[in-house]
C-alpha cells in the first residue's frame, strides 16, 4: 500500500505549537476582571512575604506602651496593636502568609485527589465506579472533625504539614463527586468514542480528552475551596488544634478581633478586610479561568 | 432490460462466503464477518440488534450498508470495533487481517483500532475532542501508533490536512474544532482516520450531518481515497443516493439482518426484494410530476425487542403470503444477488440508477471545484 503523505521529505513547520495553557493563558489576559484580581492576590501575596520585614516589631513582641491603640497613632504601629499590644500589621501579614499556604496547599491537595478519584471511577464504571464511589460515602459519613484530631494527635500538634494534609484530605471528597458527574456526562459523548476509534489508550483518553473537559467545573470549585480550606482552617485554630500562639492565622485574628468588635474594631476589620479582598479576588480569577479554560464560550 | 451478470465463479464462490459472491478476485478480504449477532440485555430483557450478519470486504472496495434507524447497521460495525456499550453480547467472528477481533481485550484492539483500521463517524460537530487544537487531534494517533515525534506527526497533520483538501491548512492546525465549519470538520475527522494509513475505513454515516454540497464534496473525497490508496471502505448510510455515488457493493439490511446483498448495480437497478425495492420507490425522482405524492413505506420499522415471527418485513409488506409470516426465509443466493425472501420481485428495471443520478451529477460537479 502506498504511504498516504511522504514523511521523507519534512515540511517546514515555523509556527511552533502553543498548547492548551498557552491558549488558557491569552484567554485570560483579555479578562479586565480576573486580571485586576490576579494582580491583587500578587500584590497581597507579596506584602505578606515582604511587608513584615519593613516594620521595627517583631510578631510576637508585646509593646506594652502600646496595648489595643487603633491605627494612625502617634507610634509606629501603622496598624495598631492587639489586646496585647503586639503589632496588628506584622501579625495580619504572618496571618496571610499561612492562610494563603494553607488555603492553596490544602486545595492543590484535595484537587489532586479528587480529581483523579472521580475521573477514574466516573470513567471505568461498573464495579469499581461502585467501590471507589462507596469509600467516599464512608468518609463522608466520618466526621471529618474527627479525621483531623487524630491526625493532629498522632502527628505533632500545631504542625503546619499535618493541617495541610489532614485538611486536604477530608476535601477531596466533594471534588470526587463534582468530576465523576462531569466524568459521567461526557464519557458517552463522541469525540470520546472517536478517541476510542483511534486506538488511544485508557489512560490517555482519561487524562487528555476527559480531565481537561471537566477543569471548567474543577477551577470553579476550587477557588471556592480555597476560601474554605482557610475558613476551615480558623476553625481548627479557635479549638486550637490549627495555627498555635503566638504564631497567627487570618482566622484566629479574626476570632481574636471579634471578642474586641465593641471596643477595637479595628483588630476586626484589619484581617477581616484580607480575608475578604482574597476571597473575593479568588471568585473573579476562577471565573474568568473558567472562560479561559473554555474555548467554546468565545 | 435484462443486465444480471451471473457469473459461474461468482456462483462458485458464493456457495461458501456470501460477501464474496459477487467477484471471484483472488485476494483475501480485509475484513470477513461472520455469523456476527449482537444482543443487548436491557431491564426490560433481551433486545437481538444484529442477527446473523456476514460480509466480507476486500482492498479498493467499498460497500454500502443500508438499513432504516434501527435495522443494526451502526451496531455490527461498532461490534467489530470493539465500541458497544457494556451491555452488549457479541458473538460470531470478525477477521481483520485474518485476525479475530471480537472478544478481544482494549488494550489489543488499541493496536489495530485507529492505524489500519479506522472509523468516521456521523456528526463531525461532535466527534471532535472540544479542547484539542485539530492538528494534536490528528498527531494523536500518529504518536501513538508511529511513535513520531512530535515536530514530524506535525509536519505530517499538516500534509494530511491538505491531502483531505483542507483550504490554509497551516493556520487550521492550531484552530479548535468549534472554529472550522461542519464540512471542514468532517475532513479533519477524515485526517484523523487516514493519519496512519488504514487499509481500512468505516465510514458510520459520514455525510448525514452536512448539507448537500458538502456530501458530494466529502463523498468524492472518500472516492478519491478509495482510488488511490486501495484502502477498503465500509459506508453506513441509509442514503441511496450516496451508496449509488461511490459504493461497489451494496447490503440492504432489515430488523437486524440483511435481506438483500449485491452489486451497487444489480441491487439498486433491479431490486428483488420488497424492501429494496419499496426503499427505492420512496425516494422522489426528478422527473416526477411536481403535484405526485410521496411514496412511503407503509407501517412502521420493526421494534428490534419484539420482531415479527417469520419475515421482518411481512407486516409491511405487499407481497407477503402464509409462508412468510411463518418462517423466515434464509439468506440465499439467486442470479448474483442474495436475497433472504420467500417470494423474491420478478426483475424488473426501476431505473433507480437513472434517478439516482443527481447525487453523482453534483459529485461530479463539485469535484473540479476542490482544490488539489
Amino acid at each position: 500500500m502506498t504511504e498516504l503523505v511522504s514523511s521523507a521529505e519534512p515540511v517546514a513547520v515555523a509556527v511552533a505549537s502553543r498548547g492548551f495553557w498557552g491558549d488558557a493563558w491569552r484567554r485570560l489576559k483579555r479578562n479586565k476582571a480576573s486580571m485586576v484580581a490576579a494582580t491583587v492576590i500578587l500584590l497581597i501575596t507579596l506584602v505578606a512575604f515582604i511587608g513584615p520585614s519593613l516594620s521595627p516589631h517583631e510578631f510576637d513582641a508585646i509593646d506594652w506602651d502600646n496595648m489595643a491603640v487603633g491605627p494612625g497613632g502617634p507610634n509606629d504601629h501603622w496598624l495598631g496593636t492587639d489586646r496585647l499590644g503586639r503589632d496588628l500589621y506584622v501579625r495580619t501579614l504572618f496571618g496571610v502568609q499561612i492562610s494563603l499556604q494553607i488555603g492553596l496547599l490544602a486545595t492543590l491537595v484535595s484537587l489532586c485527589i479528587g480529581v483523579t478519584w472521580g475521573a477514574t471511577a466516573g470513567y471505568l464504571g461498573g464495579r469499581v465506579d461502585e467501590l471507589m464511589m462507596r469509600f467516599v460515602d464512608v468518609l463522608y459519613a466520618l466526621p471529618y472533625i474527627f479525621i483531623v484530631i487524630i491526625l493532629s494527635t498522632m502527628f505533632e500538634r500545631g504542625n503546619i504539614y499535618v493541617l495541610f494534609l489532614a485538611i486536604g484530605a477530608v476535601g477531596w471528597l466533594t471534588m470526587a463527586r463534582i468530576v465523576r458527574g462531569q466524568t459521567l456526562s461526557i464519557k458517552r459523548k463522541e469525540f470520546i468514542e472517536a478517541a476510542l476509534a483511534s486506538g488511544v489508550s485508557t489512560p490517555s483518553i482519561l487524562m487528555r480528552h476527559i480531565v481537561p473537559n471537566v477543569i471548567g467545573p474543577v477551577i470553579i470549585y476550587a477557588t471556592l475551596t480555597i476560601p474554605q480550606m482557610i475558613l476551615f482552617e480558623s476553625f481548627l485554630s479557635f479549638l486550637g488544634l490549627g495555627v498555635q500562639e503566638p504564631q497567627a492565622s487570618l482566622g484566629s485574628l479574626i476570632n481574636e478581633g471579634a471578642q474586641e468588635m465593641e471596643s477595637a474594631v479595628w483588630m476586626l476589620l484589619v484581617p477581616a478586610s484580607f480575608l475578604v479582598s482574597l476571597l473575593t479576588c479568588f471568585n473573579f480569577l476562577g471565573d474568568g479561568l473558567r472562560d479561559a479554560l473554555d474555548p467554546r464560550d468565545r | 432490460m435484462r443486465s444480471i451478470p451471473v457469473t459461474a465463479e461468482g456462483t462458485a464462490v458464493a456457495a461458501t462466503e456470501p460477501g464474496l459472491a459477487d467477484r471471484a478476485t483472488a485476494s483475501r478480504p480485509v475484513l470477513e464477518i461472520d455469523a456476527l449477532s449482537v444482543r443487548f440485555s436491557t431491564p426490560d430483557g433481551e433486545i437481538p440488534a444484529v442477527n446473523d450478519f456476514s460480509l466480507a470486504i476486500r482492498a479498493g472496495e467499498c460497500v454500502g450498508v443500508v438499513g432504516e434507524s434501527g435495522a443494526g447497521k451502526s451496531q455490527s460495525f461498532l461490534a467489530v470495533m470493539g465500541l458497544l456499550a457494556s451491555n452488549a453480547t457479541v458473538t460470531g467472528n470478525a477477521r481483520f487481517d485474518g485476525r479475530e477481533l471480537l472478544g478481544r481485550p482494549a488494550s489489543e484492539l488499541n493496536e489495530v483500532r485507529g492505524s489500519r483500521l479506522a472509523m468516521i463517524f456521523q456528526d463531525p460537530m461532535t466527534s471532535l475532542t472540544p479542547h484539542m487544537k485539530v492538528g494534536e487531534q490528528i498527531a494523536e494517533s500518529l504518536v501513538r501508533h508511529r511513535k513520531m515525534p512530535s515536530a514530524q506527526a506535525r509536519a505530517r497533520a499538516l500534509a494530511l490536512l491538505n491531502r483531505v483538501h483542507v483550504t490554509d491548512a497551516e493556520r487550521r492546525l492550531d484552530q479548535y474544532p468549534h472554529e472550522l465549519s461542519g464540512g471542514m470538520r468532517q475532513r479533519v475527522m477524515i485526517a484523523v482516520a487516514l493519519a496512519c494509513d488504514p487499509v481500512m475505513l468505516i465510514a458510520d454515516e459520514p455525510t448525514t450531518a452536512l448539507d448537500v454540497t458538502i456530501q458530494a464534496q466529502i463523498l468524492a473525497l472518500l472516492a478519491e481515497l478509495k482510488r488511490e490508496q486501495d484502502t477498503a471502505m465500509v459506508l453506513i448510510t441509509h442514503d441511496l443516493g450516496v451508496v449509488a455515488g461511490i459504493a461497489d457493493r451494496v447490503a440492504v439490511m432489515y430488523g437486524g439482518r440483511v435481506v438483500e446483498l449485491g452489486t451497487v448495480r444489480q441491487v439498486l437497478k433491479s431490486p428483488r426484494h420488497p424492501y429494496t425495492q419499496a426503499l427505492l420507490r420512496s425516494m422522489p425522482r426528478v422527473d416526477d410530476a411536481a403535484d405526485a405524492p410521496l411514496v412511503t413505506i407503509p407501517g412502521q420499522p420493526p421494534n428490534p425487542r419484539s420482531l415479527p415471527p417469520g419475515c421482518a418485513f411481512h407486516p409491511r409488506c405487499q407481497h407477503a403470503q402464509e409462508l412468510c409470516r411463518r418462517e423466515r426465509p434464509p439468506l440465499l443466493e439467486r442470479d448474483g444477488t442474495w436475497l433472504a425472501c420467500h417470494f423474491p420481485v420478478e426483475l424488473v428495471d426501476l431505473g433507480a440508477l437513472g434517478a439516482l443520478g443527481a447525487p453523482m451529477s453534483t459529485l461530479a460537479a463539485a469535484a473540479p471545484e476542490m482544490p488539489s
